[in-house]
């Protein structure tokens, strides 16, 4: 995917994901990898998170880890609560264009 | 959110780092140089504390297989800049009081080195301007020579020769300084009022390295008090209108002020050796 159409729409999964429950840097990329951005890495990740943090979309926590010493858990805040919202009706909204869009595009290759 | 100081994280990030293999090293060191060499305008321990996350999210992605190069992509420049953009700046307390320490540490300096001019004590305030301006940009330059080199390949080589002319640069300006710049406007503080604002200093310091709980604030307190105590004694030796009761007098002040370092400059050696023993 271009990169730049994927560092916007990374944005909104992030915080949908984070969303979900608090989770630290490397089981977010794990996760988001599972969830088909396989070639996803951390080079990208990182500066959207603290991108995040520094607008007060998510916060970080430090917290006692499973794999050893305390590490950096992000959580959602209400601002990017409201990020989230804005983010699905703009997707939603920008899923139906493009799909009328090859439709049409689609139709008229039909018919040619 | 930091709820640590920066040595912490320095510390615990460099701790996980030497546990990376070699490859991973590596990546990482070049990643944390180019952030360190930013720390002069960026929040020191923002920056420290993203080293730690970084560090701690590479070790567990060495463990199950990955290299930091497949981890973190192979433009570690580009994330460490993402890094930057989004981290909070100096501020600007933070700033004025590191440039108040470098002005502090260089005048004192100079201020040592006058001390050992025969003659009476000269305060030249053209100089100390120059010299502590040349010396915040000079440790400017540094911190961007570590920047600029922190992600070429093979570039140790040429990055000393960058410092190494950096630092020979620094030294002739000192010099020219010193030696060829007219000084302008001289304050020429004659005995005694040189030796009572020598005394009052030394007093200060030697205070300072008393009630400091710092083991290396007081040995380099004793160390100014040492140089101070042996530059300021060519004040009284110079065939100037000095009376030689206070000749006598200021000598035998200087005297004991020089046991009392010596001795506590051992003392403290000792102390601090039996620490790191134990």
């Amino acid at each position: 995917m271009n990169t730049q159409l994927l560092k916007g729409v990374l944005e909104g999964c992030i915080l949908l994901v984070i969303q979900q429950e608090p989770i630290y840097g490397y089981a977010l990329i794990q996760k988001l990898r599972q969830f088909g951005f396989e070639s996803l890495v951390g080079g990208t990740v990182y500066p959207i998170l603290q991108k995040l943090e520094k607008n007060g979309q998510i916060q970080g926590e430090m917290r006692k880890s499973p794999e050893g010493p305390d590490r950096k858990y992000f959580e959602i805040t209400e601002v990017g609560k409201g990020t989230i919202q804005q983010f699905i009706a703009e997707w939603q909204q920008l899923t139906t264009n493009v799909t009328k869009i090859i439709k049409v595009a689609n139709d008229h290759g039909d018919t040619q | 959110m930091a709820t640590h100081n920066s040595d912490f994280y320095r510390e615990a990030y460099q701790k996980i780092a030497a546990q990376l293999n070699t490859e991973n090293r590596q990546y990482f060191d070049q990643l944390s140089d180019y952030l360190i060499s930013a720390s002069i305008t960026y929040d020191e321990t923002a920056l420290m504390h993203q080293l730690y996350d970084l560090v701690q999210d590479l070790q567990q992605a060495e463990t199950n297989g990955e290299t930091a190069e497949t981890y973190f992509g192979h433009d570690p420049k580009a994330m460490a800049d993402g890094i930057l953009a989004n981290t909070k700046p100096t501020s600007k307390r933070d700033l004025w009081q590191l440039l108040g320490i470098i002005v502090i540490i260089m005048s004192a300096f100079i201020f040592i080195n006058t001390l050992a001019d025969a003659g009476p004590l000269k305060i030249e305030p053209l100089h100390y301007l120059l010299i502590d301006t040349f010396t915040v940009v000079f440790i400017w330059l540094i911190f961007q020579t570590f920047k600029h080199f922190a992600f070429v390949k093979k570039a140790h080589i040429i990055q000393y020769f960058a410092l190494f002319c950096l630092a020979g640069l620094y030294i002739l300006f000192y010099l020219l300084v010193t030696y060829k710049i007219p000084a302008g406007i001289v304050w020429v503080l004659r005995p005694p009022l040189d030796l009572i604002i020598i005394g009052v200093i030394l007093i200060g310091v030697i205070i300072f390295t008393l009630v400091t709980k710092s083991t290396t604030n007081r040995l380099v307190g004793l160390l100014i008090a040492f140089l101070i105590t042996i530059n300021g004694s060519s004040s009284v030796f110079y065939d100037g209108p000095i009376a030689t009761y206070l000749r006598i007098g200021y000598l035998s002040i200087l005297g004991l002020f020089l046991i009392f370092e010596i001795v506590f400059g051992v003392h403290f050696l000792v102390q601090h050796y039996f620490k790191q023993a134990k």
